[in-house]
């Protein structure tokens, strides 16, 4: 039945897909079908929602206007749409050069802590995750990708593969190096 | 070993995440059909991905410029010669065309190029573009359709010319390196219709042709237009778009698009003199000055003078929620300034063109986003946020800042320095008298420091003393301030204590509150920075009360603990020690009418900088001698019984000798002698030391050590030497 339904709804958004190629106007349709993962995942990653905000946007716009460079894959949409938004952050922390400034770092965690719509989960655990997320921007876009498609994304490890563009025992070698990366960007101080 | 990694990771991912404000997911879906309405069908769109050959094919469709993966087009101004009757300007005419190459090189056309209709300009990653008014940006593509130029912008950020620009050319459209320039394409002739000068151009408005209107309002053309606002049908859902760029001048120019549900902008700049500038921030840090506030994006490009000696400048835009929070900042422009060698100023240009009464009431009059340079010296690496920047002499020359004083001249300081003197009560005119003064006071000081102390008040020189804890380092700048009849002002130190704490911060909630009061008298549009930046809304903190205090007569300023500090902070120190000025660039320069008398103490934790100390005088406090702490403990607790007081001081003194984590100080005498005494203790008692050597050791080990045996044995060695 699991099968089934997978392949039910992969044929479903294959045929949605080749529908918004032909007519923009159907691609509202894997828009909300996406947007609260994306909206996740961005917010994930940024922890502000402003940010997420417009990575949401600009992700799903360039995934509109790209969408005739999609070919379909197994795993269908959402691995590719993933990697857009990927990108989309990879831009993001290089314009923004947020991992050589902690100062805009600061004043991303202020601006998250004004915000009025911010969930109320507790200090100490935004602190942590600020940290975590402080020295994944140190690390390289592609361990950045990597982690955030894994762990991030809410993607299965199949999809965050695809997303990835290798193969899952790639996957698997460049997450494990990206978390030792990461292990060794959380260890050292962050740049002044 | 990476499992705490990955489980922080998992923990990541696994974070509730706050739902998406639906009225964003509407306003993006809404946005998303547009885009997709401007799509072409399927049938007609454009193919990507095709070969090299392909891609060359499309030329079919009119002329196709530019493109050059890694190279910029330029299309300079003078085109549209005339405001378009219709809803645009025609495209019938020759176009200047200027193309700058990634590699820096800059191709021209003096003749200019036909864009004929159908011309597809397609901006590849590696700079930008301008044409006329209208700023392109890599991955921009410009078509000429129904004879008006048809902008789409590909990125949501703006990107200045000179600025790194962040490639995001979508794919089919660019096209590869090495292509011909401009110049080359078949597509250019020859002006075959020279049709007037080229002068006015339309208004800075571009974009979606069929919003525009005609606006005759002239572009000086000694400024090549800034883009303007894009008044797009759905403004943008993304952060505001800010274009900032280097006109003659030098001057800046700004505009930002629209955004959506932004109730007011906010335009905040930082300069600095040397290096790169601070990012700005918001809210307001200092440094980071905001130029104005705005309603709506400024229908033409703004224009700010930058004053000499500012070599870096940074923008921002910060949209508003109408209840004043963040919706969102635009991305950061920074542009730096050539050396005033290369720009030629031109000091009548400045006029022409900003002065045109555009709709938005422009701040142009406002004296350029003044420097709020990020503090220090050139000699200083920039250490943090806001120790970065030559603070003290930053605004000389910050030419039209009315407020902004001279700098002090070395003699005018002297003066100063030996009218202090004046003030003095006679008992500090001598080292007898300052030991007297001292004393009088509870303040026992051997003489070798109250000739320090005398040589500083007489050559108004900084004292720094240095001392183990608790020897009185900081109970002498209470007492000279008491023996001076004036005020102490104390400055504590600590690890990343920064300009904020030591000197000024903005009073930002109350500019916050004038800007309102300013907006709801509908004044806003005429206010100036000077209106949200004066004294009264500087928060004074301790260097600058020092500084500016003026109670008659010098104040005592203790900077305790410098040892604490940074070393960045140390260096700043270096310049307000000298010069006993602080230079608030929205302000002028705060001069001291009366130089402070400062006292620097330091723990020697670390050793403090020999710059610093060559600006001091210098003076080791060590721990007194027996006979001297007797002395101070007969003073400061005069009711102790003298056979306490020698019994307590003895036994202090055989405890400096110990080895132990942290040997008493003055302190803890005075203190444990206050403590025996309202005890009713009349002499040292084993027992009675037991139960209170909590007051003398600070340290478990320490007490655990010296308790019992060791006590009776101190005692008795004391006993005997006493």
């Amino acid at each position: 039945v699991q099968v089934d339904g997978r392949a039910d709804a992969d044929g479903d958004e294959r045929a949605l897909v080749e529908l918004a190629r032909a007519d923009p106007a159907a691609f509202a349709e894997l828009y909300r079908r996406y947007l609260p993962r994306v909206h996740a995942f961005a917010y994930r990653r940024t922890g502000v929602i402003e940010v997420a905000e417009d990575i949401t946007s600009a992700a799903f716009e360039r995934a509109l206007r790209n969408l005739d460079a999609f070919a379909w894959r197994p795993g269908g949409f959402g691995p590719w749409l993933f990697r857009i938004v990927a990108n989309e952050l990879a831009d993001h922390y290089r314009r923004t050069g947020r991992a050589a400034s902690p100062r805009t770092a600061g004043a991303a965690v202020r601006l998250q802590a004004a915000a009025p719509r911010d969930p109320a989960d507790e200090v100490g655990e935004r602190a942590a995750v600020a940290e975590l997320l402080a020295a994944m921007d140190r690390l390289s876009p592609r361990y950045q990708r990597a982690l955030e498609l894994r762990y991030l994304a809410g993607l299965t490890p199949d999809e965050a593969a695809t997303a990835l563009g290798t193969s899952k025992a790639t996957m698997a070698v460049v997450v494990h190096r990206a978390t030792r990366a990461l292990r060794r960007a959380l260890a050292e101080e962050p740049r002044p | 070993v990476n499992d705490d990694v990955r489980r922080r990771l998992d923990d990541a991912g696994r974070r509730a995440v706050p739902e998406p404000d639906p009225a964003f997911v509407d306003a993006l879906e809404a946005r998303l059909r547009a885009v997709g309405a401007s799509l072409p069908p399927d049938a007609t769109r454009p193919p990507r991905r095709r070969g090299p050959a392909t891609r060359w094919g499309m030329a079919g469709a009119g002329a196709v410029l530019a493109g050059l993966g890694l190279a910029v087009v330029l299309v300079s101004g003078l085109l549209w010669p005339r405001p378009a009757p219709g809803p645009g300007p025609e495209l019938d005419e020759p176009v200047n065309v200027v193309v700058a190459l990634a590699d820096g090189t800059v191709l021209e056309d003096p003749d200019g190029l036909l864009l004929s209709e159908g011309a597809v300009v397609t901006v590849g990653a590696g700079g930008s573009a301008r044409i006329g008014d209208t700023v392109l940006e890599p991955g921009d593509v410009v078509t000429v359709q129904d004879g008006r130029l048809e902008v789409e912008h590909a990125s949501p950020v703006a990107v200045v010319p000179g600025a790194t620009p962040t490639p995001t050319a979508r794919p089919g459209e660019s096209r590869r390196p090495g292509t011909p320039p401009p110049t080359d394409r078949p597509a250019r002739t020859p002006s075959p219709t020279p049709r007037a000068t080229p002068a006015p151009t339309p208004s800075p408005e571009r974009t979606p042709a069929p919003t525009r209107e005609p606006t005759p309002a002239p572009t000086p053309t000694d400024a090549p237009a800034t883009a303007a606002p894009t008044p797009t049908p759905t403004p943008a859902i993304l952060r505001p778009r800010l274009r900032a760029r280097l006109i003659d001048g030098p001057r800046i120019a700004v505009t930002w698009t629209e955004t959506w549900r932004a109730r007011s902008y906010v335009l905040i700049v930082t300069v600095s003199r040397s290096g790169p500038a601070a990012d700005p921030l918001y809210p307001l840090a200092p440094g980071s000055r905001v130029v104005g506030e705005f309603a709506t994006p400024p229908e033409r490009p703004l224009r700010f003078r930058v004053p000499d000696g500012i070599a870096e400048v940074r923008v921002m835009v910060v949209a508003l929620r109408g209840d004043g929070s963040v919706l969102r900042r635009s991305r950061i422009v920074t542009i730096t300034i050539p050396p005033p060698g290369d720009a030629t100023g031109d000091p009548g240009a400045s006029p022409s063109p900003g002065t045109s009464p555009g709709p938005t009431p422009s701040p142009t009059p406002t004296p350029t986003p003044a420097p709020r340079p990020p503090p220090p010296g050139p000699r200083l690496r920039p250490p943090g946020p806001d120790l970065a920047g030559p603070l003290v002499g930053a605004a000389a020359g910050v030419g039209s800042g009315p407020m902004v004083d001279e700098p002090q001249t070395a003699t005018a300081a002297a003066a100063t320095r030996s009218a202090a003197r004046e003030d003095r009560p006679e008992a500090t005119r001598s080292i007898e008298g300052i030991a007297d003064v001292f004393r009088s006071h509870g303040y026992i000081a051997e003489r070798s420091l109250a000739t320090t102390v005398f040589l500083a008040l007489e050559l108004g020189r900084p004292l720094l003393l240095e001392g183990e804890a608790g020897v009185g380092k900081t109970e002498l700048a209470k007492v000279l301030a008491t023996s001076l009849g004036t005020r102490l002002i104390r400055l504590q130190c600590y690890e990343g204590l920064d300009v904020n704490t030591a000197v000024y911060e903005w009073n930002y909630p109350r500019q916050m509150l004038e800007i309102r009061l300013l907006e709801a008298r509908g004044e806003i549009a005429k206010a100036t920075a000077h209106d949200i930046f004066g004294p009264e809304f500087l928060l004074k903190r301790p260097l600058l009360q020092a500084l500016e205090d003026d109670a008659g007569t010098a104040p005592v300023l203790l900077i305790d603990e410098i040892d604490r500090a940074d070393e960045e902070f140390e260096a700043y120190l270096l310049e307000i020690l000298s010069d006993f000025q602080v230079t608030v660039p929205e302000i002028g320069t705060i001069r001291a009418v009366r130089p402070p008398r400062v006292i620097l103490t330091s723990n020697r934790t670390r050793e403090v900088h020999d710059a610093l100390k060559r600006r001091c005088l210098y003076h080791w406090i060590d721990y007194p001698t027996a006979a001297k702490e007797y002395e101070i403990v007969s003073t400061r607790v005069p009711d102790a019984p003298h056979q306490l007081a020698r019994e307590v001081v003895a036994f202090v003194h055989r405890l400096r000798t110990a080895d132990l984590t942290k040997v008493p100080g003055v302190a803890e005498t005075l203190d444990w002698a206050g403590a025996l005494l309202s005890l009713g203790a009349t002499e040292l008692e084993p027992d009675l030391v037991d139960e209170t050597l909590g007051v003398v050791l600070k340290y478990e080990e320490d007490i655990r050590q010296v308790r019992g045996a060791t006590t009776r044995q101190y005692l008795a060695e004391a006993g005997a030497g006493g």
